[in-house]
Formats: structure tokens, sequence, C-alpha cells
């Protein structure tokens, strides 16, 4: 069976997989082309302020007169993008540190496993508040941060199922065969590793999508006037109570898409990735 | 056909099983039949593929929810096994029908003290309370041979060899007294000398007790030593029944005949081991020849691919073949 | 140190010889302030063998005697913590085991698994575990490896369909003959074989036991074959090796270690093996007792002493000297068998 015969299969028998595929691939197409294909410019205020949603405005205006439903539309290419490239990140440095600390045990294990521990001594959040304060509130300082505090799931991980594989008959012929230690680590150890990361990629976008719109909904990294998740429900939180319900409501809906989107993902992710589910 | 009169205390009849899987419907198991007289002990023997634990845990109601039993009556002490409800079933297993596993370690509770876990079956079963139930444990302990009970008792499984996880999982299985005892492989992964033991502990305790046990082994050298009689399967079939020294001094089979001359023994050189061309058959066709071992036998004739397979039956022997040896 | 056991008249040097082989591993870590020495756990206790030209040498012993540690220091998958192993004339027991791999003679030795499933990557094909050593080790690439490694498959029996599977989707034999065609594509002069065999089926077996041979003979090898299956190693190797607790405790040709063990254990071992199709009459006699632990053994005690059916305090008080049954035969025992099993 190829590989995207075993995909199709995946995708027949999961249907709620197949279904967060489409979510995702809506999402990846606000993202891609929102700016082009929305009817009304995210910046632009007018004079019908506060207005609820209606034909002209599917999901009403704010307080600045800007339609809703463009703002959430192309907002999705920041917080996506903006965890992306966290996760992104966090997915190569954390993957390398606990393949290593896992393979070669001994003093690399230790000093990586302090370094997780004490990045984990902290409440993750307030971590990333904390390293966005220090260094300077900008969005590569977010992403940073964003990746700093996953960094410690995606090395235990790596470093669990690397440390399973340590003694394994592949890596023992490995080096019958010629293969150097990095070799073994990097060309025989890796691959077997990849697919559970996958999954990891998958649930750590949900929640670097939460982190990055939750440091903007206090403040920390973008900034308004732009379009994002946090900041349109922190400005619209404040209507909350007068009944302007859809200024927080509909952004708030599509960060809860977007991180059902990604967990769902995660399962069928691993499915199609992992040769020994393939018949 | 135990001589005796009496009925068999496990009666499998006809039984037929097969499992639905995403590649399509495996026919695990067809018409598959055999009995086991009280204090008997029966090996059932056979390679890969033959159906032989499927059988096992048929028998125990212990089987994956993708099989579907087709055919067949299993009657135990009277009782229609198959038909029972899952409280009957309940209440029969670990007391008048218990099991061992192939893996030790596997088949016990990591995060559980062994003496606890004896201690659950006589709990359920025997109708003590706690205390007793503790102190009847050590007992077992004992009675299956490891040394200082009392204290090995309050160890996990991971602080036992595999000689005796294999021990402990040998109290558990006859903590209640079974009328019947099912061995899944029960030394495959442990030391020669370690088999040797386990198997002499079975014998010697089932022998006590009036035990029938039902052997499932590759190794036919276990179950020429142990058994009373011995059932060869092949593909899900039963293909011969008889008598332990009877079978392997004059096999009737084809294929039982094939499977010990594949066999090492002392005495031959590699040139007069054979091997048994072929390969099992494809379970999930649905074309499958009335007799599924005749694509690989020399002997076959036009009637073994269409007519239905005979169940010969003479002198205490049953054998499923056209044209036996 | 004992010298291994090699023919006096043959005139071909061995393919392999080991000499005082140790491995020891501290046991419950290194304490800091601590005046003790670490206790020890001697896994392999000056264990000396050869492999001679086209020989096949059975090694047998059961969990914890030291086997698989033996065959991995002789594979260089670990090092020695003593002793030395010439091989083409040069010591490699003194080349580390991480850079052993960019060795010369790391294509001259290689090694068959027992769990061939285990044994290949489960991410890579069978043509990709093939293809491994004939990469890195002889530093083919593009057509000439496709064709080398197709080579390698058909020599063993492996359908070229079969090559681009992954190994869940292979049954056992195929999975065995993948691992034995990964051994054999270098055309090593020594195969260690861990166990190939215990997993198959006794159909399978034959078929791999024939086509060990075979290439054996084809390619002019050597093997060390491993095996707990006293059967089969009676069937096909020419000299056997017992090991117990890490040491050796008899040695000699196969078929006469067999027939007439002359150290209590190999008696032992052999009255434990079922022969199929034969009832042995008259019960046999069992080891009791637990065995003695591998943690800094006594030097000047027998291993077996306590479970031994022949032990006596002279056993417990000095360490069994080497004795002679017969011809290129040797066992260390107080007390050897003299009777045949």
């Amino acid at each position: 069976m190829s590989a995207l015969s075993h995909a199709r299969h995946v995708l027949a028998e999961n249907p709620v997989t197949a279904l967060s595929f489409c979510l995702f691939a809506l999402l990846a197409l606000a993202a891609l082309a929102g700016p082009a294909l929305v009817p009304y410019d995210p910046l632009a205020s007018s004079d019908r302020a506060l207005a609820p949603p209606s034909a002209l405005h599917w999901f009403g205006t704010d307080n600045l007169g800007r339609d809703v439903f463009s703002r959430v539309v192309v907002a999705t290419r920041l917080d996506l993008g903006m965890a992306f490239a966290a996760v992104a990140l966090v997915f190569v440095t954390g993957t390398l540190a606990g393949v290593t600390a896992g393979f070669l045990g001994g003093w690399t294990d230790r000093v990586i496993g302090r370094l997780t521990d004490t990045i984990m001594a902290f409440p993750l959040f307030v971590l990333a508040m904390g390293l966005v304060a220090a260094a300077g509130n900008t969005v590569a300082n977010v992403v940073y941060a964003t990746a700093i505090i996953n960094f410690p799931i995606y090395a235990r991980v790596a470093r669990t199922e690397a440390n399973i594989r340590r003694d394994a008959g592949f890596v023992e012929a490995a080096r019958l065969a010629g293969a150097s230690t990095a070799t073994v680590m990097l060309g025989e150890v890796l691959p077997n590793v990849l697919p559970i990361m996958m999954v990891q990629v998958s649930l750590t976008m949900g929640y670097a999508i939460l982190n990055t719109a939750g440091l903007s909904f206090i403040g920390l990294g973008i900034r308004p006037p732009t379009a994002e998740w946090g900041i349109m429900v922190a400005e619209g939180a404040g209507y909350i109570v007068s009944g302007e319900w859809w200024i927080a409501l509909f952004p708030g809906l599509a960060l809860m898409l977007a991180v059902f989107t990604f967990n769902l993902m995660g399962d069928g992710l691993r499915d199609i990735v992992d040769p020994r589910r393939r018949t | 056909m135990n001589g005796t009169g009496q009925p068999p205390l496990l009666s499998i009849e006809d039984l037929s099983v097969e499992f639905g899987t995403r590649s399509g419907t495996v026919r695990a198991l067809e018409g598959v039949g055999f009995a086991i007289a009280r204090g008997e002990t029966v090996g059932v023997v056979g390679e890969s593929g033959s159906g032989k634990s499927v059988t096992a845990y048929t028998v125990m109601r212990l089987l994956d929810a993708a099989a579907r039993v087709t055919s067949g009556r299993i009657v135990f002490g009277g009782l229609d096994l198959l038909a029972a409800d899952e409280a009957t079933l309940a209440e029969m297993r670990g007391r008048e029908l218990s099991m061992i596993f192939q893996n030790p370690r596997a088949s016990l509770n990591p995060i559980r003290r062994v003496g606890d876990q004896i201690a659950d079956v006589l709990l359920r079963h025997a109708n003590v309370g706690a205390r007793e139930a503790e102190e009847r444990a050590v007992a077992l302990l004992a009675e299956v041979g490891i040394p200082d009970p009392s204290r090995r008792a309050r160890a996990y499984p991971f602080e036992l060899s595999g000689g005796m996880c294999q021990r402990v999982g040998i109290a558990i299985a006859l903590a209640c007294r079974p009328a019947l005892l099912i061995a899944d492989e029960p030394t495959t992964g442990l030391d020669v000398t370690t088999q040797a033991t386990i198997m002499d502990l079975v014998a010697e305790l089932g022998a006590a007790r009036g035990m029938a046990t039902m052997l499932i082994t590759h190794d036919l050298g276990l179950a020429t030593e142990r058994c009373d009689r011995v059932v060869v399967m092949h593909a899900g079939h039963v293909v011969e029944v008889a008598e332990t020294g009877a079978l392997f001094s004059r096999p009737r089979h084809p294929y039982t005949a094939r499977l010990l001359a594949a066999t090492p023994r002392p005495g031959l050189s590699l040139s007069e081991i054979s091997t048994i061309p072929g390969g099992l058959p494809d379970l999930r066709r649905g074309d499958l020849p009335p007799c599924r071992f005749a694509a690989r036998c020399d002997r076959r004739t036009d009637e073994c691919l269409t007519l239905k397979l005979p169940r010969l039956l003479e002198a205490g022997r049953q054998v499923a073949c056209r044209h036996p040896l | 140190m004992n010298a291994p056991l090699v023919e006096a008249e043959v005139t071909a040097p061995p393919v392999l010889a080991a000499s005082g082989l140790c491995k020891r591993y501290p046991v419950g870590g290194a304490r800091l302030f601590s005046r003790r020495a670490v206790p020890l756990l001697h896994a392999v206790d000056r264990v000396s063998l050869a492999v001679g030209a086209g020989e096949t040498v059975g090694l047998v012993g059961e969990s914890g005697c030291g086997k698989t540690t033996l065959t991995r220091m002789l594979a260089r998958l670990i090092d020695t913590t003593e002793g030395e192993i010439l091989f083409a004339g040069e010591d490699l027991a003194a080349v580390p085991a991480a850079r052993f791999a960019r060795h010369p003679a790391r294509a001259s030795i290689q090694m068959v698994f027992q769990d061939a499933e285990g044994s290949i990557n489960p991410r890579f094909t069978a043509a990709d575990a093939i293809a491994a050593p004939l990469r890195r080790l002889k530093g083919l690439r593009g057509a000439p490896l496709a064709a080398a490694v197709e080579r390698a498959a058909e020599r063993c029996g492996l359908p070229k369909t079969l090559l681009g599977r992954f190994p869940h989707q292979l049954s056992g034999g195929q999975k065995a003959r993948v691992g034995i065609a990964r051994a054999v594509a270098t055309e090593p002069r020594l195969l260690i074989l861990d166990e190939p065999t215990s997993a198959l089926d006794v159909s399978v077996q034959v078929v791999i036991l024939d086509l060990l041979a075979e290439l054996k003979r084809d390619l002019g090898m050597s093997y060390l074959f491993v095996s707990h299956d006293l059967n089969v190693v009676r069937l096909i190797c020419d000299r056997v090796l017992v090991m117990y607790l890490g040491r050796v405790v008899e040695e000699g040709p196969a078929e006469a270690v067999f027939r007439a063990p002359a150290h209590p254990y190999t008696r032992a071992l052999i009255d434990s093996v079922a022969i199929p199709g034969r009832k042995r009459d008259g019960p046999r006699p069992r080891l009791t007792g637990e065995p003695r632990s591998p943690i800094d053994p006594d030097p000047q005690a027998c291993r077996f002493h306590g479970r031994c059916p022949r032990g006596q305090d002279l056993c417990g008080r000095a360490a069994p000297p080497e004795v002679t049954p017969g011809p290129k035969r040797r066992a260390f025992c107080h007390f050897p068998l003299t009777e045949p099993a």
C-alpha cells in the first residue's frame, strides 16, 4: 500500500480525522488567502460602530466600526504563523535535545534533564510573560518564549522514545553495518521517534496558538490596531456586559476552532506517518 | 475415546471461529473437535497459525471482540461454555478452569505484589476472608517451590526471575484446584533447566489433584514427554489425535509425519531433516479446499480438493485424511 | 589464562582466537566518599575460544551465563574489560567499540540476531536494511548498490518483490532471511549467529539451517552459533562450548560432548532436553538450588558448587582444574563424569 492510499484509508476509517483535516484546510486557506478575500479592510474604521451581526457584517462591527469577520479571518495568518514558527523552532531543538539525551545518557542526559526541570519549575504561562516582559515586547520574543515553554514536553517525549530504542536490535545491526554513533542516533533512532513527535507537534500547535493569543490578551506581543484573536477578545471583553457579545465571541470561537482542529489532527497524523500502521 | 466409559471433562465439538479483520475474514478454526478426560494431559501441537492458541482462548471465552464463533459446542463438565452467560463463565474461570500463559511476566500485574495477586483468586472464588486468603497464598507459593514464601509474597513481579514468575502464575491458576488447566506455551522463553522443573511442577500438582491439562506447544519434545495424548493442528484444522507414543512412532497424517521429520533429533544429520513444502494457506480466502494441507501434500488427489474432509476414527485415533499413511 | 583449544596438526591458523576475555560491570553505582571497592558483576570471566576456518562452533548456556555479552564483545559492539581478540593478525580488543565501525575488519565480522523483527529498523524497508552495510562498509552507491542488494537477497532465497516491504509486512522466515542477507552481504569471514532460528517454526527452521549451511560453503565463512536448543546445536556444530556464570565449563567436538558430557552442568542441560518422538525411561536428576551470584564471585570456588549433584567440600574451597576427558576436549571440574549420557 502506498503512502497515499494508506492516507486515504485512514481518513476513510476515521471520519473525525477527516473532519479535522478539512478544518485545517479551511484555516490554511484563511491564513494564506484571507487578506485577499475578506470583504472589508480589517483596519478601516467606519461609523457603523457596535453593529450586531447582519447580512452586511456577518460578525458585526467593533467599537471602531471595523468589520469583525474580516478581522477574524485576517488574524488567522498572524496567530497561526506565530504559533507555527514557535512550534517549528521547538520541534527541531526539543527533539534533537531529547534524542541526544535519551540515546547518549550520562552527563548529556543529566544536563538536559536539569534544563527541562528548570523550565518546568515555573508555571509556564507566567514564564512566557516574564520572558517577553524582560526581553522586550516584540513578536519575535513571543515566538521564542512560546518555544521555550514548550521545550520540556518535546525533550521529554523524544528522550523517552530514544531511550527505549537505545538497545534495540536494529541499533546494534546499524553499528555492525559501520554506522557511527551520530549516524545511528540521527539515521536510525530519530526516524522512529518522529511519528510520535508529529502527534506532539499537532497538540502543541493548539497550545502555542492559545499562548500567543493569551500573551496579546494581556498586552504583550501584538499591539492594536493589528487584527489578532487575543487582542480582539481583550477589546471585546469590555463590551460583553453592555450586550455587544459578538466582538469577543467570534475571535474566541476562532481560537477554539483552531485548537480543536490541531488536537484532532494529531492522532490522524500519527496513523498516516507510522509505517507499522500500513497493511 | 478414553476407554473408561466416563464422559470426558472437556469436549470440543465441531468448533469454528472466524475473525473479522481489515483485510478480510480469517477462518481461524474450522470443525475443531477433541476431548480431554479427567486427569489426562493432552498436548495441542502445531506451528504458528495452526489455531492452537485460538482454541485455548475460545475454551476460556477470552477471545478478542473481532472473533465470532460460527459453529460448535464446548462442553465442560456438562455445561456448554459457548452458550453460558458472562456471570457463569466468571464463576468458572479461576475455579474450575484456569490458564497459564506464555510470557509469565506479562501475565502478572507489574504494580501489585504477587501474594496479593494470588489472594485475588481466592477472595473471588474460595469464599474466604482477607486474612485467610493471604495465608493460603503464602502456602501456595511454598507448594510451587518458591523459597522463603512469606517474604516473596510481598515481592513485585520485577523482583522475580522468569521461572519464578511462571511459578507464581501456576500458583494463581491452581489456587482453587481447577479441574482443567490450560497451559499456553508455558515454557517458551524459559531456560531449558527451568522448563523442566516447571513442567515437573505442573505434572506433580496435577497428579495430586486429579487435574487435567491442555498443553499448547510447538515443541514436540515437550509434548512427547508430558502428554498422554496429542492433538495435531494445521491451519485451523485438527489433523490427527492419538496417544503420544503411537502418534510419534506411527503417524498417520502426512502433516504429522512431516512435522516430526522436520524436527532436529539426535542421530540425524542436517541432510536427513526435511522441510515441509509450501506454506500455510491464506485463511482469509473464501475458496479454501476441504483439506487445508492438500496443497502441500504429496499424497493428494483431486478428491482431497473437492470432497468433504473425512474424520476417520480407529482404535483410539482420529485422522482427518483421505489417504492416511 | 587458558590458551584456546586449537588443533596442533592443522596448519591453518584460526579465523578468530580470543584469550582471557573478561567483562565486568560495576554494580550499584560509584559512591562518592566510600572507601569500599565497588562490587563488580563478572559477566564474562576469563573466557578463551578459537574458531577455525570453515568451522561451526556452538555456544550454549542458560540466561546469565554470559554468552550474549561474549558475542557482543567478539562482534566488537561492547568493549572488553580484559583480554585479547586476535583476528587477521590484529588484536581487535584494543580498538574501542565506539570506533570499530570505521575499522577495516568491521565488514569481516558480522552478526545475525535472534529477534529478526527487532533487528530491522521498522521505518525502513528490507532493501534499506540489506543495503546499509554495503553502503557504509563497501562504499557502494546507486546502481551497483541496488544490484548488490538484489544479489544478496537472491542468494538468501528472498524474492525480489519483498525487498520493498517493511518488517511488519514480512513473515518470520522472510525476516530471518533479510537478517541473514544483510549479515552476509559484505561476505564476512566470521558470522556470529545469536539464536537465529529460535523464533521460527520447525519447518521454517530447517530451511534456514539449510540456507546457512549453503552460505557457509559458498562464502567460506566460519560460524559461532549461539543457541539454547541443544538439538539444533548438536545438528550443525562441529565443536561446542558450554558456559555457566561467565566461565567456559566444557569444550569439545559436539557429538562427543553430547554423547558423554564430562561436566555435571553439561549433563544436566542435556538431561533437561526432551527428545521429540522418544519418551524417556526413568526419572532424571533435576538441578536444585539457586545459581551463585555473579557479583564478586569467589575465585577459589567452582561456580557450579551448590547446585551440582556431584559437589563436595573441595568444590567450595578450590577452583576447578582443567581436565581432558578425551581428545581435543577440556572441562573444568574436580569430579568430571566418565559415563556416557
